[in-house]
C-alpha cells in the first residue's frame, strides 16, 4: 500500500512541476521526459484505478511540457535568425529546398469560384474567334525512295539536261517550276542536276519576290554568290 | 437589444458563404463589403463565423491594408488549417514557390520593398532568367507580391497565407542539397 502511495505521489509531483513551469515560465527541460515515461511504463500492467488516474494526469502534463519545449526551441531558434543570416542561408539553397520550406509554412486560401451560362458562352465565342497559332499539322507524306544514279549515266544525263536548260534560258530568265520533272522522283533528279550546273557556273538562280519564285537564267560574268537554298518539293 | 444566438448563427452562415465565394478573381472580402451586408455589428458576426469555419477545417485571416485604415479596409479571407505540405496540393508550382520563398526571406526583418535586381541576382543561379520573370508576373497576378517599377513588395495574399516566422525557421531546418532540377 505504501509503495502504491509513493508511486501516485511521484506522478502528482510531475503534474505540480509542469504547472509551475507553465505558470512561472521556467525551463521546460528541467524534467527528464524519457526517464519519467520509463517510470510510468513500469506500471503498465497495473489495474489500480487511482494509479491509472494519476498516470493519465501525468501523461497530460508531459504532453504540455513537450509542447512548451517545442515553443522554447522555436523561440531560441527565431532569436538567432537575423535577416543577414537568413539571406546567406537562402543563397545556398536550391530551388526545391526553398519550395519545400514554403510549403511547410503556407496555408492556402480556400475559395469557390463560380461561373454562369452566359460567361461560358462568351468563352466559347472567344475561343472560336482565335486564329490558330500555326497551320494545322499534317502528317508528312512518307519519304520517297532514294534515287540512285550510276556515275557514268549521270554524266550523260547531266549533259542532256544542260543542253535542254541552255535552250530554255537562251531567251532569258525562266521560272524554276518550268523545269519541273514528271513525278517527285524525276523532279528531285532534275533539281539535283540543276544544282550541279549552278555550282559549275553554267546557270544562275535568283529569287523574284514579286512572283515569290526562283528564276533560272544564264550565269552572270564572274559568277554569282554561292549560297545554299531550300526548294520545297510537293 | 442584443441579437439572438439563432439570428447570429444564421448571419454567420451567410458570412461564411460570402467569404468562400471568390469575386473578381481574388479570394476574400473587404470589411466595407461585410459592413454593407451585416451592418456595423459585422465584427461580432465575424467572431461566430470564425468558430464555424474552424469546424470545417478553415481559419479566418484578417489582412490589413497597406495604409492601416482600420477593419473596414482590411481583407477577410479563409485559409486551410493545414499547410500546403500536409494538404498535398499548392496553388503554385515548385519554381513559383521557390521565388516566393526567396522574396519572403529577403524581406525578413521588415524590409518593405526589395530592388528587383537584387531578387533576380539571388535567384538567377538557381532558376533561368525567363522563368523568374514568368514566376514574378504570376505571383503578382495572384496577389502574392506587388511589382512596382524596379522593386518587389510582399502583398496581401502572402501575408494571409504564409507564416513568415515559420518559414524562417523551416529554411534553417530544411536540409539543403536536394535536386536543383527546375520544374515547370
Amino acid at each position: 500500500m505504501g509503495d502504491l502511495r509513493r508511486r501516485i505521489e511521484g506522478r502528482e509531483r510531475i503534474v505540480k512541476i509542469v504547472d509551475e513551469i507553465e505558470r512561472e515560465g521556467g525551463d521546460p527541460f528541467l524534467v527528464n521526459v524519457p526517464h519519467v515515461l520509463e517510470d510510468l511504463a513500469e506500471d503498465y500492467d497495473s489495474s489500480e484505478p487511482e494509479l491509472l488516474r494519476s498516470d493519465s494526469r501525468a501523461i497530460e502534463s508531459l504532453s504540455k511540457l513537450v509542447k512548451m519545449q517545442e515553443e522554447w526551441v522555436d523561440a531560441r531558434l527565431l532569436a538567432t535568425i537575423s535577416p543577414e543570416s537568413l539571406k546567406r542561408r537562402v543563397e545556398d539553397m536550391d530551388s526545391r529546398s526553398l519550395a519545400a520550406a514554403l510549403m511547410l509554412a503556407q496555408k492556402p486560401a480556400v475559395s469557390v469560384s463560380s461561373t454562369n451560362a452566359r460567361r461560358i458562352l462568351e468563352g466559347i465565342k472567344y475561343w472560336e474567334s482565335l486564329k490558330p497559332r500555326r497551320e494545322e499539322r499534317r502528317t508528312p507524306p512518307p519519304i520517297a525512295h532514294g534515287t540512285t544514279v550510276e556515275p557514268e549515266r549521270f554524266d550523260e544525263m547531266l549533259k542532256g539536261f544542260e543542253e535542254e536548260i541552255s535552250r530554255e534560258i537562251s531567251t532569258g530568265w525562266i521560272e524554276l517550276s518550268r523545269i519541273a520533272g514528271r513525278g517527285k522522283e524525276e523532279h528531285v533528279k532534275r533539281l539535283y542536276m540543276l544544282a550541279h550546273l549552278a555550282t559549275r557556273g553554267v546557270v544562275a538562280l535568283r529569287f523574284d519576290p514579286g512572283r515569290e519564285e526562283y528564276l533560272v537564267g544564264p550565269a552572270q560574268d564572274g559568277g554569282g554568290r554561292p549560297a545554299s537554298i531550300v526548294i520545297e518539293v510537293d | 437589444m442584443g441579437e439572438g444566438s439563432e439570428e447570429l448563427g444564421r448571419k454567420a452562415s451567410k458570412m461564411l458563404r460570402l467569404l468562400l465565394v471568390q469575386r473578381g478573381g481574388r479570394p476574400g472580402v473587404k470589411g466595407w463589403e461585410l459592413k454593407r451586408h451585416f451592418g456595423t455589428g459585422y465584427p461580432r458576426v465575424l467572431e461566430v463565423a470564425k468558430v464555424e469555419a474552424e469546424k470545417l477545417g478553415l481559419e479566418l485571416r484578417v489582412v490589413e491594408d497597406d495604409e492601416n485604415r482600420g477593419p473596414d479596409f482590411s481583407r477577410y479571407m479563409l485559409v486551410a488549417s493545414e499547410s500546403v505540405a500536409e494538404l498535398g496540393f499548392s496553388p503554385l508550382t515548385i519554381v513559383d514557390s521557390a521565388v516566393l520563398a526567396m522574396i519572403l526571406a529577403l524581406s525578413y526583418g521588415g524590409r518593405r520593398s526589395l530592388p528587383l535586381k537584387e531578387v533576380e541576382a539571388v535567384l538567377s543561379p538557381k532558376i533561368p532568367h525567363w522563368r523568374i520573370g514568368q514566376a514574378l508576373s504570376k505571383l503578382s497576378r495572384l496577389g502574392y507580391i506587388e511589382l512596382e517599377d524596379d522593386s518587389v513588395k510582399v502583398s496581401w495574399r502572402s501575408r494571409a497565407e504564409v507564416d513568415v516566422e515559420r518559414l524562417a525557421k523551416t529554411l534553417f531546418l530544411v536540409k539543403p542539397g536536394g535536386s536543383d532540377r527546375q520544374s515547370p
